[in-house]
Formats: structure tokens, sequence, C-alpha cells
């Protein structure tokens, strides 16, 4: 699973730790995210898609192996 | 998946049970070598058996304050410490056999009781260990 978390964050010019508190997760969790060590459940998944406005196979998208 | 955890002041008391429980463990078991330091022998339940009632509580110690401290909550709660917690919870399990298996192989008689004795405390430990580890890692990243 890949994703352009870092890429939309930077559009709306948030720190993680602002996206982190307006979702209501650990600046842990954006993070790991960003470095593509945590794939987010699906319910965080769709906060964060809603936050940017775009629909979440937007911002998440498969890769090959998955 | 939300585990049911205790509330995170708990996680304090644990490591205050623990600490004290451990140090005083490690001295009266490895580092003070002669029998009277530490002990209070008592003779319960059978007329003639008399065992150290001060092992049985510094356990006891070592154990609850383990168990609080792995089953209480961090400050912050949320999925990704969840899979953290469970990694965590897998790997002390798998780490803690594997050794426990070489052991075996390699130590014999009162040696290797000495060894399941240790092994009493060990996964708890790798747990924290390894959780704590992880978590301090990710804050860094």
């Amino acid at each position: 699973m890949t994703n352009t978390l870092k890429i939309e964050r930077a559009i709306k010019d948030i720190t993680q730790e602002q996206l982190a508190q307006i979702i209501g997760v650990s600046r842990q969790t954006i993070n790991a995210i960003e470095k593509k060590k945590y794939v987010p459940s699906t319910v965080l998944a769709i906060k964060i898609a809603r936050y940017f406005e775009k629909p979440v196979e937007e911002i998440f998208k498969l890769e090959q192996e998955d | 998946m939300k585990t049911q955890l205790l509330p995170n002041r708990y996680k304090k008391l644990g490591w205050i049970i623990l600490i004290p429980s451990l140090i005083l463990g490690l001295l009266k078991w490895y580092i003070i070598n002669d029998k009277q330091t530490l002990t209070f022998v008592v003779n319960l339940y059978y007329k003639n058996v008399f065992f150290d009632i001060v092992s049985t509580i510094l356990i006891a110690g070592i154990l609850a304050g383990a168990l609080l401290v792995v089953f209480s909550k961090e400050k912050t709660e949320d999925e990704f410490i969840d899979k953290l917690r469970l990694s965590s919870a897998l790997w002390a399990i798998l780490v803690n056999y594997l050794i426990l298996f070489l052991c075996n192989l390699l130590f014999y008689g009162w040696s290797f009781l000495n060894i399941i004795a240790i092994n009493m405390f060990t996964t708890l430990l790798f747990y924290i260990i390894r959780f704590n580890y992880m978590l301090i890692r990710s804050k860094h990243a």
C-alpha cells in the first residue's frame, strides 16, 4: 500500500502534529503512515481522506504486492 | 480492535512495584552469597517444611509489577500503538521460547532448573523492553 499523505499534507501546509490532532490519533501514527511503516485501518483512511476532501483511493493506493 | 486495558495510572504503580522487587531479587538470588541476608524462614502449611518467604514476596512483586506495566494503557492510545502492542507480544513469546529451547539443549540438572526459574519472568520482561523500545524509536523517527 502506498500513499500520497505527505504531499497532501504539504499542499494543505499543516504539520504531522496538527493533522494528528485534527484526526484524533498520535503524531507517531501519521509519521508511520507517511514512512510506509504502517497501513491505517479503513476507518482511519476514510477519516484522512475526508479531511483532505478527496476520495480514499486518491490518497491510498494498492501496490503490486498487495 | 480496541483492547481492554487498565487505566494509565496503574502503569506507574506497576513500575514502583516492579523495579525494587527486581533489584532486591537480583541482589538476593545472585549477588549476595550468604544464607542470612534478606531471608526470613517460616514454617507454613506443613509441620516440618521450612521455606523462605522473602522469595515468595519478591516473585509476587516482580510478577504483579510486570503485569500492571504490561496491561495498562499508554497516555495516548490509538491503532498504531495497538499494532505495536500485538507485535511486541508475539516477538516476546517467540524470543522467550527460542531461548528456552536452546537452554534446554545446553543446560542440565540444577543449571536448567535455575533457568526455568528465570523463565517465569522473561516473557513479560522481553515484552516490556521490546514495546518501549519500538515506542521510543517511533517517536524519534
